[in-house]
């Protein structure tokens, strides 16, 4: 069930809202009610994934009660293994299969597996409970907690990647306390933001780099302009596609009065690559830190073994993303672009702010070209034509309206980030009640003509 | 850096109950306004009792043929493209005697032209009348049969080609609301209903006629040029003809065998500007000889059948001013067909403006001439 469907807006939504209230005074109650909400928003996709999703959560819950009876590494240090075994097994037996035969000059046709949907983001948020078990920074939850914890339906399917700690505490709070109506109204403020980003925004830029890109993978040279247009559009479409997403993902969280952390703060705005990944997919960068970087030698050791460990950590982030190559190669460049950072600011040199947002945000964009090209020879062919290399022709492509670029990129560069217009910009003035009541209207109605299209990090 | 928005929940809860309460009822009263409005104005024609009964309709065919389909004061149909859009049921109705309904669709695929004819026919179970435009798009290029049948068309609304009333009440978005404001609009007089509630659409009136603008369509200039013949012209051979497919032909040969043996299934193959037709000598024209072929064999061995074909070099397809472009021809032009096809109906003749392939007795063997009258008078 998608976030921007008819079936969500208006039957599920409103009815888990209706009996979660219902039983708000009665804890394991309500927590039951999202679960199985949870369950049911999760089944209603492909019902062949449920059975993994239960027994995943099941399997982990019961290594950490196996840990508190039996207090043995080796049994969390087994649930980790059994949890990548998982996750390595869906999403990159065919990756691993197809490079071994590729070296070893042989055919292969690609297993049938088919990738669950959120196996990336449950099995992150399952890890770094099992590894904090490891460092005896967790406790152990009740069954029903821990299974909200990473079935809530909002964060389920693409984060943002939620800690036990900072979410399972709230389960206990009273949905009834105070500032319960502005939870609820701030939770719709936001569903009709990340709603507008998905849906007016994310999927209009999907048309032009869709086009511009596909149209690049069957041969065709772009020009100069449209090379960047093309990069330009897909450096939009991600950010509201992703950040609308984490928008209605923290509003719902918030219907239900509990928090959820931002993921993305203005990312387009970073004046660095490293002030980028404190804006980008946060709850990500945040778990490769503390759960890769960190545990690595991070910066502790030494320069050598910093950049050894920012190299690796960028390069899982970056496969990660995905099983392929272009992923590998987009999370190596910006583990790379970060040790240049590092080395940057260990000179003292002052770095401008202009010089370094526009530096950022021209490698973020090439990095993006990586990130969604089909294959490398794609990619490299669409940043032949950015540098000039197939000449300067301003050629306008079909699809794209000269100047919708712009006024496209407005939100991302100069706009108020969703939670500043969320939190600060959004009043309880009647007039606001009634322009948020309308726009949901007309995208609840928009859902519902049938164009609406996945979210890009739904692969992941 | 933690960040949540948890942090700016402020202490008086009052005006945001008052927020909420505004929000909630805002959303509760659009939506069922909204809806309600819907279902007022009707614009597919599904409510037993509404504005749009028998009055015309100003929205996409898509969604309101199928209503028209299921109408009892029909008893014959037109199955087709654009190509046959203009075949006017008022034209028809005095000519066979018949209750006509057009219901082609623009550029229909062949999934949708099996859909509305299914419809139809859950509806009238002995048609007197069934006219099939074979069209060049989905029936002669085979190339492109894959993606006409290639499962359901994006935004086809199934829901109103069933027998559920109750679904057709559910699907409530915004392509709805502004079917019904375009409906509306129609009601109150303050634009034409584009369809007749027979599903007719004059649509050459869109522009007017400019021969000047159909000659650039045609020939790429304003100046009408000779068809000259491919030389030495091609060889049919058996390989030749071995390269040439047409399945999708078999669909038109599923919805023949569908009708009932006493309905006279009219099959026409409508004509293109002579201009845009298959060069003689080339591989074109043998293709499309060996389309014909196909096509007289799907329709040929059903009962009470007839085949016309204008396709061909005529005093029609070779007058500019007939056509709005290659493949629509203009209104006196379906007047024309219209009348050809009642005479065909009554009794044979011969026409230079068509070729006539028939057996009106099952399992007679197709012939590509012009054959004997068999019997068919009419019902």
């Amino acid at each position: 069930m998608l976030f921007n469907s008819q079936g969500f807006l208006l039957i599920f939504l409103p009815l888990t809202l209706l009996l979660y209230f219902t039983f708000a005074n009665k804890e394991t109650l309500r927590i039951w009610v999202l679960i199985s909400a949870s369950l049911f928003f999760y089944a209603y996709w492909d019902l062949r994934f449920l059975p993994l999703l239960v027994i995943s959560v099941t399997f982990n819950w019961f290594c950490s009660k196996w840990h508190a009876l039996f207090p043995y590494r080796s049994i969390l240090i087994a649930g980790v293994a059994v949890n990548l075994l998982i996750i390595g097994f869906f999403k990159y037996t065919n990756f691993l299969l197809g490079n071994v035969a590729a070296t070893a000059g042989a055919e292969f046709a690609p297993w049938n597996i088919v990738l669950p949907l959120g196996i990336s983001f449950f099995t992150f948020q399952q890890i770094s409970y099992l590894v904090d078990l490891k460092r005896g920074t967790a406790p152990i939850y009740p069954f029903h907690k821990y299974v909200l914890y990473v079935t809530f339906f909002p964060q389920l399917i693409a984060g943002p990647i939620v800690r036990h700690n900072e979410i399972i505490k709230q389960y206990a709070f009273d949905p009834f306390r105070e500032g319960v109506y502005e939870r609820l109204s701030k939770g719709f403020g936001l569903l009709f933001i990340g709603l507008f980003k998905k849906m007016i925004l994310a999927d209009t830029m999907a048309e032009t780099a869709s086009f511009l890109f596909n149209d690049a993978a069957a041969g065709n040279t772009l020009s100069f302009y449209g090379s960047w247009v093309a990069a330009a559009a897909y450096t939009l479409q991600i950010y509201y596609d992703f950040s609308g997403y984490s928008d209605m993902a923290i509003g719902l969280g918030f219907m239900f009065g509990l928090t959820i952390p931002i993921n993305f703060n203005a990312p387009y705005l970073a004046i660095s690559i490293r002030d980028f990944w404190r804006r980008w997919h946060i709850t990500l960068s945040r778990f490769l830190r503390d759960y890769l970087y960190i545990p690595m030698g991070g910066n502790r050791y030494g320069p050598a073994r910093q950049v050894l460990a920012l190299m690796v950590t960028m390069l899982l982030g970056g496969l990660w993303h995905g099983a392929g190559w272009t992923f590998v190669i987009w999370g190596g460049l910006h583990g790379l672009a970060l040790v240049l950072n590092h080395l940057w600011e260990k000179t003292g040199m002052p770095m401008p702010r202009s010089i370094g947002w526009v530096l950022t945000v021209t490698f973020v964009m090439f990095g993006w070209v990586i990130f969604r090209a089909d294959n490398l020879e794609t990619a490299s062919a669409i940043m032949r034509s950015m540098v000039g290399i197939n000449g300067f022709s301003f050629n306008i492509p079909a699809i794209n309206p000269p100047g919708q670029i712009l006024y496209y990129a407005l939100p991302a560069f100069i706009g108020p980030t969703s939670q500043r217009l969320a939190t600060h910009w959004l009043r309880p003035r009647p007039i606001y009640a009634v322009i948020v009541a309308c726009a949901l209207f007309y995208l609840a109605l928009r859902a519902g003509d049938g164009n609406y299209s996945e979210f890009i990090y739904f692969q992941f | 850096m933690e960040i949540t928005v948890n942090s700016f929940i402020s202490n008086s809860d009052a005006p945001w109950k008052r927020f909420f309460r505004i929000l909630i009822i805002s959303l509760i009263s659009l939506f069922t306004a909204g809806y309600l409005f819907v279902l007022g104005v009707d614009p597919y024609g599904i409510i037993p009792i509404s504005f749009s009964k028998d009055r015309g309709f100003a929205t996409d065919p898509r969604f309101f043929l199928p209503n028209l389909a299921k109408r009892p004061q029909f008893d014959s149909a037109i199955i087709g493209t654009s190509t046959v859009r203009l075949l006017n049921p008022k034209d028809l109705n005095p000519l066979l005697n018949g209750r006509f309904v057009n219901l082609a669709l623009n550029a229909a695929f062949l999934f949708e032209q099996e859909a509305i004819l299914d419809v139809f026919l859950r509806h009238h179970s002995q048609p007197k009348f069934v006219i099939f435009g074979v069209d060049h798009v989905n029936f002669f290029n085979g190339d492109n049969y894959a993606q006409f049948i290639g499962g359901v068309p994006e935004n086809f609304p199934v829901w109103l080609y069933d027998e559920s009333f109750f679904n057709d009440l559910l699907p409530y978005n915004w392509r709805s609301i502004q079917h019904a404001v375009k409906q509306l609009r129609s009601i109150t007089g303050m634009n034409p209903f584009k369809y007749r509630s027979d599903g007719y659409e004059d649509f050459t009136k869109r522009h007017p006629y400019d021969i000047d603008r159909v000659r650039n369509i045609i020939y790429g200039s304003s100046t009408p040029q000779a068809k000259v013949p491919v030389q030495p012209p091609v060889i049919k051979t058996p390989e030749l003809l071995k390269t040439f497919q047409f399945p999708a032909v078999r669909h038109l040969d599923r919805m023949l065998g569908r009708l009932p043996d006493a309905t006279l299934k009219i099959v026409i193959i409508p004509p293109f500007h002579h201009f845009h037709q298959a060069t003689p000598g080339s591989t074109d024209d043998i293709k499309w000889e060996e389309f014909k072929r196909h096509v007289v064999d799907a329709t040929c061995r059903y009962e009470n059948s007839i085949l016309i074909d204008y396709m061909i070099k005529s005093p029609i397809t070779t007058a500019d001013e007939n056509f709005l472009d290659q493949i629509h021809y203009t209104v006196p032009v379906a007047k024309k067909i219209a009348r050809s096809i009642a005479r065909e109906v009554v009794s044979q003749t011969i026409s230079p403006n068509y070729l006539r392939y028939c057996t009106c007795i099952k399992d007679e063997p197709a012939q590509t001439a012009v054959l004997d009258d068999c019997g068919f008078r009419g019902q």
